[in-house]
């Protein structure tokens, strides 16, 4: 009797000894690690193409999945208009052309997002619009401002302006929904604090759903930022603030990203890699630079 | 005639002279306009393509109240259905409109990628397309139009290209890559049937007109570039919306120089009247046009109207 | 011949002093004056970001400009309190009676408490009154852009984000810097810390490169590591190493009282409310800032 006691004690002991390690062992499991994905942030269309092509391509060439993601709906910007090219040019063009028109917000927005998918299938990527509102538009000829009577009647499609969601709790889940869909090693998103107002504030929200998924402890990797904008003041590099330390060599994916940047030609004209090193923000080709923000890798 | 009688008199003169310099252009006769800004029955917002069915009633696409609204001919509210949505009878940013022969109601509903059809009172009866390129699938459908045969033509505009349905919404066919019409069309917004059969659309960013057969020949263009308040006859700056009267008259909204224009059936320019509005295209615009037992309609994007006029009877 | 050579000489000398006066005029412009600048979102934020260095830099003469960019709009809760009768006028707790003040209210008790907080330093407030991105309508938050806020119609210039991509707008902080011509500016760390913050550390960062481009005075302009540039955040150290250090140990005091005029956000708890926000083991002594721009190179 005593025996028998001593062996159901030793098999409910050993049973809960295996459940305890089992628990381990599920917990283990369950820590899962960032998927092979690079997710580029941009806030308008071609942003991706022109802030991080290169990179996105050469990623996506090593098997990465790609997502492409355009945050902002583009109702301002384009402008149609009749080129020299006519009847034999791309569909869209851009030029100091004098018949130069303003496009209506939402014939805008289905062009520019008709161009951006066209650009995510060049490397091959998935596009993902977030749909935030642009904050200017155009009616008839004049801008009309989000938060003005005119743009309140016209009621555009589109989430909130992007600023204003970075302080809406259901907007930084809904992004953070889509880090936890995709789980990517890789985000990088725009200079924070730079850059055009919706550029540094896409990049501010992509940092807050990107703690807010590292929080909830949702597989993403590293949170890279491009150094445009004040990271390349002089001063910001000497005191190291704007030195970045991620440099990706691109070239031999330049080819793809110029591919993808002509696709928005009611941007650029299909004007690729002119139109790009036209700019003068544009440091280097070959070399496409960021600062690590955040790095969810390191526990 | 006293001093005061006189100055009555000239003031009149000064007053009535651009009117009639105006209308000396043009055989039509401003005769009513309805509506304002707003949500409720019998108000719009940003109305744009609209037309008359053969009980000489007016369908409005009230595209930012995401419905269809119905007028008779003196603009009383009648009907309306529709709200932003997805599901059927449901529309996100509508655009184009147009009616068959039975009377059915046919609704391009742009930013859902589909047409609707619906009866005259607006109960849903059918639905075709979805986002892409195959047949059937769309990518932001504009301007409409039926023709004798009740084939609706559907300007299906990034894919760049025409679909034809019959009724029932089924595919029939389609045509329009530059290399098979032989040009560049620029944002095409509106889609008419001449007299003689021939399909004739706006090709809004070359400013001008295209003619095609029903299979997608080209047959002729006209029109060019030009703007302003002395902006030629026959000329354009954005031409947006064009309907065909009965007896073959082309009758085009010209955005930018804020006028209609009218043209034979020959194509010949005729006339020209402008819309009512100051130049200022943040609050005039007209756009969507129709005609219909001797009136026509115009719809105001930016004022939020609807203006009718009366043909003459020459 | 003597002639021409006296006339070569006089053009000569003519265009030596017009150099020197140019030298001297381009020497003048770009000497700020002795002024100090701190540029806070919100009423209090010019204590949370540098109340120590303000009131350090005005104790050693310079002119102090305490700007809020906000016009605090929201975010004023009133309520009753343990302390009641012997507190501040207005306090904050965990009291189950808060209540959301309307909207011209709680911007006109923030702008009351920002002027007695610039008094304590002895500076000048400045308010450029752009607005709230929300507010609350009775017990109802209205976020800008929506047709309750329009009706509202609160009075203010556009959300901050939004100016910053106005030219006039960005003319009009300028006109600030153009005023003043501050040696030190100093500003949130640009794109993080709450969506007015980073906003209007941007606004201030734009219209202080148009005032270099304009040859207006200005010197430096600082910014506080805050938020994504702590070493928390960045998981680094070297790239976030601030290059200002401020010991403002004796400037506490003056700060802390500053603070307290902030009655109506911290119930007059200066200090501890200050510290009760940050990590353990902050050093209040030492006020560290980026610099972000550099005019006087």
């Amino acid at each position: 009797m005593h025996l028998q006691m001593r062996t159901i004690t030793a098999i409910i002991l050993s049973g809960f000894a295996m459940a305890l390690l089992t628990s381990f062992v599920t917990t283990e499991e369950r820590e899962e690690k960032p998927r092979k994905c690079i997710m580029m942030f941009g806030a308008h269309a071609d942003d991706v193409d022109e802030n991080a092509g290169g990179t996105f391509a050469k990623y996506i060439a090593m098997g990465y999945e790609g997502i492409y993601v355009c945050a902002i709906n583009n109702l301002d910007g384009c402008n149609l208009e009749r080129t020299p090219w006519y009847d034999k040019g791309p569909n869209f063009t851009v030029s100091s052309s004098p018949h130069k028109y303003r496009v209506d917000a939402l014939e805008t927005s289905q062009i520019r997002e008709e161009e951006a998918r066209a650009a995510a299938a060049v490397y091959p990527s998935t596009p993902i619009f977030l749909n935030y509102k642009e904050p200017t538009f155009f009616i008839g000829r004049k801008m009309v401002y989000y938060g003005t009577p005119e743009y309140a009647a016209y009621n555009p499609p589109g989430r909130p302006l992007i600023p204003i969601a970075t302080y809406m709790d259901d907007e930084v889940e809904y992004v953070t929904a889509l880090l936890e869909k995709y789980k990517p090693e890789i985000v990088i998103t725009h200079t924070m604090g730079g850059e055009k107002m919706d550029h540094g504030n896409t990049g501010y929200m992509a940092y807050l759903a990107f703690k807010n998924a590292m929080n909830k402890g949702i597989p993403v990797g590293k949170l890279w930022m491009c150094v445009n904008g004040w990271l390349l003041d002089e001063p910001a590099q000497k005191n190291k603030t704007g030195m970045p330390y991620v440099q990706v060599d691109v070239r031999n994916h330049l080819k793809t990203k110029y591919e993808a940047i002509n696709k928005h030609i009611s941007q650029n004209g299909a004007l690729g890699r002119d139109y790009v090193m036209g700019n003068k923000t544009q440091p280097k080709e070959v070399i496409e630079e960021f600062i690590t923000v955040l790095d969810n890798t390191k526990k | 005639m006293t001093k005061q009688m006189m100055i009555r008199f000239i003031l009149a003169v000064i007053l009535v002279l651009p009117a009639s310099v105006l209308f000396a252009q043009s055989n039509v006769m401003l005769t009513g306009s309805w509506c304002e800004f707003g949500d409720k029955p019998g108000q719009l917002k940003f109305p744009t393509m609209i037309a008359t069915d053969k009980s000489n009633y007016l369908y409005v696409v009230d595209q930012h109240n995401h419905r269809i609204q119905k007028f008779d001919a003196n603009g009383t509210f009648i009907s309306m259905w529709g709200k932003q949505g997805q599901a059927a009878g449901e529309f996100y940013y509508p655009y184009g409109i147009a009616i068959d022969s039975k009377g059915n109601v046919y609704v391009s509903d742009m930013n859902n990628n589909r047409v609707q059809k619906f009866t005259a009172d607006g109960r849903y009866l059918a639905s075709v397309g979805e986002y892409g390129t195959k047949e059937s699938q769309m990518k932001y459908p504009r301007g409409m139009a039926f023709d004798a045969n009740d084939v609706l033509y559907v300007i299906d505009a990034y894919n760049y290209r025409i679909q034809k349905f019959n009724t029932d919404l089924k595919f029939i066919s389609s045509w329009g890559s530059a290399e098979s019409i032989g040009i560049k069309l620029y944002m095409p917004q509106e889609i008419a049937v001449t007299k003689d059969g021939n399909i004739i659309m706006s090709d809004r960013q070359n400013h001008r007109i295209a003619v095609f057969t029903t299979d997608g020949k080209l047959v002729k263009r006209f029109g060019d570039y030009d703007e302003g308040k002395n902006a030629k006859s026959g000329m354009f700056s954005e031409p947006h919306a064009i309907t065909v009267a009965e007896n073959g008259d082309v009758f085009i909204s010209d955005r930018y120089n804020f006028r209609i224009q009218q043209f034979d059936a020959a194509n010949n320019y005729k006339a020209q009247w402008f819309t009512p509005g100051s130049f200022d295209d943040s609050k005039h615009f007209p756009l969507g046009i129709a005609v219909g037992n001797g009136i026509i309609y115009i719809a105001d994007h930016h004022a939020h109207k609807i203006y009718q006029y009366k043909l003459a009877a020459n | 011949m003597m002639k021409r050579y006296s006339f070569r000489s006089s053009i000569f000398c003519f265009a030596y002093m017009l150099m020197c006066c140019c030298y001297l005029q381009a020497q003048v412009k770009t000497k700020p004056r002795k002024c100090i600048m701190v540029v806070g979102a919100h009423a209090d934020d010019v204590e949370s970001l540098a109340g120590g260095t303000f009131a350090k830099y005005i104790a050693m003469g310079y002119e102090g400009i305490y700007v809020d960019v906000i016009n605090n709009l929201a975010g004023c809760n009133l309520e009753k309190t343990p302390y009641f009768k012997m507190a501040a006028p207005f306090t904050v707790s965990s009291s189950p009676h808060a209540y959301p003040v309307d909207a011209l209210e709680t911007s006109q008790i923030r702008e009351e408490e920002a002027r007695a907080a610039a008094n304590v330093y002895g500076a000048i407030p400045v308010f450029l009154n752009y607005n709230e991105p929300w507010f609350s309508m009775g017990r109802k938050q209205i976020d800008y852009g929506t047709e309750a806020y329009t009706q509202f119609a609160p009075v203010g210039r556009p959300l901050i984000a939004l100016a910053t991509i106005m030219s006039n707008e960005v003319n009009y902080v300028t006109d600030l810097l153009k005023k003043y011509q501050p040696e030190i500016v100093i500003i949130h760390t640009l794109g993080g810390e709450k969506l007015d913050h980073g906003n209007a550390a941007y606004m201030t960062y734009l219209a202080f490169k148009r005032a270099i481009n304009q040859n207006v005075a200005v010197g430096k302009l600082w910014m506080s590591p805050r938020g994504w540039l702590s070493p928390t955040e960045t998981g680094r150290k070297k790239s976030i190493k601030p290059d200002i250090r401020i010991n403002v140990k004796d400037f506490l005091k003056t700060k802390c009282e500053a603070y307290d005029k902030h009655a109506s956000q911290n119930g007059g708890m200066g200090r501890a409310y200050f510290l009760g926000n940050r990590n353990m083991g902050y050093n209040d002594e030492i006020e560290e800032f980026i610099t972000v721009l550099d005019n006087t190179k």
